[in-house]
């Protein structure tokens, strides 16, 4: 069952998949500066948003943005539509730029477990340029978050989004690295199962 | 290097699948879309903005007689998109297009060299110009016309220029040209710090046209609407053994 009781989608939604992905082909192929402008469009809210969660810091959330975007435009080429959408390739990189800029700044154990009821909110608060609104896809993370134990929710979260280990997550809450490992585990067990109408086909 | 990611399916002793990943990447999702601040977007289309075509001249015949003897020539001749620049000196972790990077390294135009935080690359552009990026410093070497100038995206820059020697630094917020100078520039979202160290330079952008000369270091802040102000004071980090590196590596075979 869909989440939302909808009709299932893909999570780009097909059409703005198929441009993504068209987009990417461009750049790689053609160097082309209009399909860039488009593609930071289309994503760059969504990353913008992601970087900004795990970083905690705008300044540093606008380096990592742009130098996601440069590596697009160095490195479209290696965009495969065959293993996963665009958008899925770019939060990858998104992510792995945080945690790197996580790790050189070692700041990831001072910081509190994450994520209030719910799902995710922004570390700070937007500065003249307004939240954007969620998608129906994003409604539906949200959602399927929120159907998890607590203890599953955070110890996901405080891997995703602040790149902690099990190690650390366990040194923090106190618990027996095998719980925190048994927790995650089931726990994408489960989002992996809530979210299967939103994945890429 | 990227680090491991910490959420590796097989760590919680599951297939890494194309579902996992997948799933992995839809928790994005959670956070709220936010829209990053337009000089976001106008420093990167900046920063690939494509090459000027070559001007055709009308040579009607000759183009063909000149692409036989390119193809001719072509083996005893350097490769067509030779390195504009070269690290001269590396501290840090420096990368040039992508890739880590160590001196002697060649930059070609339309590369990006990134310094990561607390890192420092000295590029020499050509035989007369030398650039120093600090703080993060990320650059592209671009072409105009027949001249090399330098983009800078992020981070600081402090640029030797021989007399003489077109060069010219450009950000999101206007084109920093060089007439015989030292001078330092570092990229913010809203406005760029310009310290003429020494020399003279045109500074072009929204604001118009303003040349601008000093003996000694003189700080303005540029930005997109309004005309070259001030800065209350000079910014640390550009010492005089700065600009004696970067002016000597003018001069370095």
């Amino acid at each position: 069952m869909h989440p939302d009781g909808g009709c299932a989608r893909t999570m780009d939604g097909k059409p703005e998949a198929d441009e993504a992905a068209g987009l990417l082909r461009r750049i790689a192929g053609e160097r082309d500066p209009e399909a860039f402008a488009r593609l930071y469009d289309l994503h760059a809210p969504l990353l913008f948003g992601l970087v900004i969660r795990i970083l905690a810091n705008r300044g540093d959330a606008e380096d990592v943005l742009q130098e996601v975007f440069l590596q697009v435009w160095d490195k479209a080429a290696d965009f495969d539509a065959e293993r996963g959408s665009a958008r899925t390739w770019l939060v990858v990189l998104a992510r792995s730029r945080c945690l790197d800029r996580l790790r050189r700044k070692g700041r990831r154990e001072g910081r509190e477990l994450p994520l209030r009821e719910g799902g995710a909110e922004p570390a700070e608060a937007p500065v003249g340029t307004g939240g954007l609104e969620l998608s129906e896809a994003g409604r539906a993370v949200r959602q399927a978050l929120a159907a998890l134990p607590e203890p599953q929710r955070r110890a996901i979260a405080a891997s995703y989004f602040d790149g902690l280990s099990q190690s650390e997550i366990s040194r923090q809450t106190g618990e027996p690295l095998g719980t925190v490992k048994t927790r995650m585990r089931l726990g994408m067990l489960k989002l992996m199962e809530l979210l299967e109408p939103y994945r890429d086909r | 290097m990227n680090e491991p990611d910490p959420l590796d399916p097989k760590s919680l002793d599951l297939p890494d699948s194309r579902e996992f990943a997948q799933t992995a990447a839809l928790l994005a999702l959670a956070a709220d879309p936010l829209a990053p601040p337009p000089a976001l977007k106008a420093r990167l289309l900046a920063a690939i903005r494509p090459e000027p075509e070559p001007r055709r001249a009308r040579l009607g015949w000759l183009l063909p007689a000149a692409a036989l003897a390119a193809l001719l020539l072509a083996p005893v001749l350097k490769p067509a998109r030779a390195p504009a620049a070269r690290l001269v000196s590396a501290q840090g972790a420096i990368s040039i297009a992508g890739r880590a990077a160590a001196a002697g390294a060649p930059l070609r135009v339309g590369e990006t060299v990134a310094v990561e935080p607390g890192g420092e690359a000295l590029v020499q552009v050509g035989g007369g110009a030398a650039v120093r990026l600090t703080h993060g410093g990320r650059a592209v070497l671009r072409r105009a016309g027949s001249d090399i100038e330098v983009g800078l995206l992020a981070g600081w820059a402090l640029s030797a220029v021989a007399p003489g020697r077109p060069y010219a630094v450009v950000t999101a917020h206007g084109r920093i040209a060089a007439l015989g100078t030292v001078f330092l520039v570092r990229a913010g979202p809203r406005r760029d710090y310009v310290c003429i160290c020494r020399g003279r330079l045109r500074l072009t952008g929204g604001f118009g046209e303003a040349e601008l000369a000093a003996e000694g270091h003189r700080d303005v802040f540029i930005s997109d609407d309004a005309p070259p102000v001030p800065a209350a004071g000079p910014l640390d980090g550009h010492t005089d053994a700065d600009i004696a590196a970067a002016t000597a590596a003018l001069s370095r075979p």
